[in-house]
């Protein structure tokens, strides 16, 4: 291959030159800018421009977004759980989807979505075992991992009481007997009806 | 008159110290995430930084991409982002020259060009640049290309 010299400079303006090549028919044309500049081909005209180059390098990945971390839950009775956690990158975080199943490890229902590190889940079932998987959701459309799974029961309230009665005493049927408040400081009122005996 | 002589330097650059863009200190983007733009790269455009060519350029110059590496995915874009490139520029400032500061982002490729203000002998304007993938992006491996501004 050999250099081809332009036939005709058609203008040199110190910026832009530009030279007419003759192509013959089958011909290749090299076209070479010594480090910087820029050709342009058209209609068998040529434009080298002063120009600069730089590299450059790229990639594009996948997108993530990280799991929560520090997830809890506490029984607020009633089957209202509350549920807090962190996020490493809260500010990334589209929402939290929030994963209920009575099984550690399957049958996972959405049950609710947030935008807050904290979550009031209402109408849990009694007295079982809740599994709960926290996945966040990157305004990128990432899906997080799940969080560790917290488990929690929401237990029906444990009430006790120590009754001093008197020997042979009758309670009428309806009657109030007393009332207190249980862990979830509701307000609770028993009655009953009997005989109690020492 | 003597032809422009453009130079491509990191930030802060002066007339006095500058370190040049070069195959040994490339302009990257790495592992930019769909959906989330890169951080805004900044990189100075000199045209005759020590004043010694006294070169003019009252053309305004063009700043587009070369392809080194296949990136034709990278500058097609995705229905997502209206097929147009992902690495995207503006003119945010100026010194030694009159600013033409840009509000917008410009794609840039290989055929999608970036217009500047002229660059006067020892005058450089202040380019951002950045890498804005959409959500549907391909996953794009290490790759290089050419940043290249012309006359």
């Amino acid at each position: 291959m050999s250099d081809i010299e332009p036939s005709t400079i058609i203008a040199s303006t110190g910026r832009i030159l530009s030279v007419e090549v003759p192509i013959t028919r089958n011909a290749r044309l090299s076209i070479r800018t010594h480090g910087h500049g820029v050709s342009e081909s058209a209609a068998g005209r040529l434009q080298i421009r002063a120009g600069v180059t730089a590299g450059g390098r790229l990639s594009i990945i996948a997108p993530s977004i990280q799991p929560v971390t520090n997830a809890y839950g506490a029984h607020a009775g009633q089957g209202v759980v509350l549920l807090t956690w962190l996020h490493p990158d809260h500010e990334r975080v589209l929402r939290y989807d929030i994963y209920a199943s009575d099984s550690p490890v399957v049958n996972y229902e959405l049950v609710s979505s947030v935008d807050a590190k904290r979550a009031t889940i209402r109408g849990m079932p009694m007295g079982a075992n809740i599994y709960f998987r926290v996945v966040s959701i990157g305004k990128n459309g990432a899906v997080s991992d799940y969080c560790q799974v917290i488990q929690g029961k929401a237990e029906k309230p444990q009430v006790t009481m120590n009754v001093t009665g008197i020997a042979g005493s009758t309670i009428p049927s309806g009657s109030i007997f007393t009332s207190f408040e249980d862990e979830s400081n509701s307000f609770i009122v028993i009655s009953a009806a009997g005989v109690i005996t020492l | 008159m003597p032809a422009p002589v453009l130079t491509i330097c990191e930030a802060g650059s002066d007339t006095s110290t500058a370190t040049e863009y070069d195959a040994g200190n490339p302009i990257e983007f790495l592992n930019v995430d769909k959906g989330i733009p890169s951080a805004v790269l900044t990189i100075d455009i000199w045209n005759d930084r020590d004043g010694l060519a006294g070169s003019d350029l009252a053309v305004a110059p063009q700043l587009y991409t070369v392809d080194d590496d296949d990136l034709s995915a990278v500058w097609a874009g995705t229905a997502t982002n209206g097929f147009q490139s992902m690495l995207e520029a503006r003119s945010c400032g100026a010194v030694g020259a009159a600013a033409d500061m840009q509000t917008d982002w410009t794609p840039i490729s290989p055929t999608d060009l970036l217009i500047l203000g002229d660059i006067p002998a020892g005058a450089k304007r202040l380019i951002e640049i950045r890498l804005n993938p959409p959500v549907d992006a391909p996953t794009v491996a290490l790759s290089d290309f050419f940043l290249r501004v012309s006359a």
